[in-house]
């Protein structure tokens, strides 16, 4: 019969901590409730005219705690009114809050911005004032689309709504293959260039092709501000 | 009102009259009714009533009582009339003005709108103009009024570079009684700007 083992208190102590940790223990015992975090935050529309509402939503990854979770919202900019915060009920998963957004004159993006815990979401809101905008392009067409090489094809220009005054969309093309208008802006000639007079939102346009000898496809693209709108052309012998 | 009202045998409810007299602010008012133990309570606004109001003193907000230069300002106070910061971050300016002193706020990287609030402790009285200035850019504008929390009028335009010089908006109903006004100014600090633009107000004309 060996001696009996004695520990001291240190060791006593350590070997109890270990066990907690890796013994193992058939004793059933309740899962840790998982803390739901904040995946999404979006906004409907993501675009507003000044003065209407917007929608937001928080979406969490799981469903929220017994007590709900309440997720803190803001705006960085003032014509953009938010709720201080909302609250995911508990068990669901997301929540919506309205925005409200004030008259401004310019247009303008507040960031809506979303946090639980340490999980932070943004989204971009576009307010935009209700003030004169010249209009865009909406289209560029071509007709007829297939001609013999070194005919006259027609293009057309149409923009959003009239022009204010004498708006010009410039024009390129993928092949040497045509000759596009020029305009005169101000005495100075302006290649690969149409005007669209104001009063108007269309304007048509000559385009010259050379004669070629196999079928050739290609583009003709019309440019106004950020706006691209691009028309084919097909060429046969 | 009526202290008490009886409800007829048989009947759930019974209608009372509510005098009313005519009020120098807008004045909310608790009505309350009480029976077997339960009370109830309803809300009951009353507006101010523009019939027969008229201006009659012209008074300026200057701002000539800021006196630290760059010092933020919530609420500022001058011949009984109070504006208030809306958004965002308003700072007096001693060094500049229409003359100085005035109310200024900053944007930079993009569109940032600042607002005030003007009131006269509940009471009505008459917006009649205010000047506004950039630095660099346009000057994009809304002027709300409003009476009893009912809009009054809604001024909207945009104002030309005027280059850092003050520019004088007047109001385009200047005859309109209101008990709070709205300057919400857009500073269109461009987004290829390294600096910050400044965009201010001076000026305020008001008529109690």
């Amino acid at each position: 019969m060996g001696a009996p083992l004695r520990l001291c208190p240190v060791v006593l102590l350590v070997v109890i901590s270990i066990c907690a940790v890796a013994c193992g223990d058939d004793t059933p015992t309740a899962p840790t409730p998982q803390t739901a975090a904040l995946s999404q935050l979006s906004l409907t529309p993501a675009t507003v005219n000044a003065g209407t509402p917007s929608e937001g939503l928080v979406i969490l990854t799981g469903p929220a705690p017994a007590t709900g979770a309440a997720v803190r919202i803001s705006s960085s900019d003032g014509v953009a009114v938010v709720p201080t915060s909302v609250m995911v009920p508990a068990g669901a998963a997301s929540a919506s809050f309205t925005i409200t957004t004030r008259l401004v004159a310019a247009d303008t993006t507040a960031t809506i911005s979303a946090l639980l815990s340490a999980d932070k979401r943004d989204a971009l809101l576009r307010v935009m004032a209700p003030i004169p905008r010249p209009p865009t392009l909406q289209a560029l067409e071509i007709e007829p689309a297939t001609v013999k090489g070194g005919q006259f094809t027609v293009g057309t220009i149409r923009l959003t709504g009239p022009a204010i005054t004498t708006i010009y969309v410039t024009l390129r093309s993928s092949s040497m293959l045509v000759t596009l208008p020029s305009c005169v802006v101000s005495t100075t000639l302006v290649p690969s260039c149409v005007p669209v007079q104001g009063g108007t939102s269309t304007a048509t346009f000559t385009i010259t092709t050379r004669p070629v000898t196999l079928d050739t496809v290609f583009d003709v693209v019309a440019t106004l501000g950020d706006e691209v709108r691009a028309g084919q052309i097909r060429l046969t012998p | 009102m009526p202290s008490t009202l009886t409800i007829p045998a048989g009947a759930t409810s019974a209608t009372f009259d509510v005098a009313t007299t005519r009020v120098a602010v807008t004045t909310d008012i608790a009505i309350t009714a009480q029976a077997g133990g339960v009370t109830q309570t309803a809300s009951l606004r009353l507006r101010i009533d523009p019939a027969g109001l008229r201006p009659s003193t012209n008074y300026t907000i200057g701002f000539s009582g800021l006196r630290d230069n760059r010092a933020a300002v919530s609420t500022y106070s001058e011949s009984g009339f109070t504006v208030s910061a809306v958004s965002p971050e308003w700072v007096g300016i001693t060094t500049f003005g229409n003359p100085g002193p005035f109310l200024q706020f900053s944007a930079s990287g993009g569109t940032v709108t600042g607002e005030v609030r003007i009131s006269s402790g509940g009471a009505p009285f008459w917006f009649r103009s205010f000047d506004v200035y950039s630095s660099v850019t346009r000057i994009p504008y809304v002027v709300e009024g409003s009476l009893s929390a009912e809009p009054a009028f809604t001024q909207l335009e945009v104002l030309g570079n005027t280059f850092g010089n003050f520019v004088r908006v007047s109001s385009r109903t200047p005859d309109l009684p209101v008990d709070a006004v709205l300057i919400r100014l857009s500073n269109p600090a461009p987004t290829t700007f390294s600096g910050t633009n400044p965009m201010g107000i001076d000026n305020i004309v008001l008529n109690r």
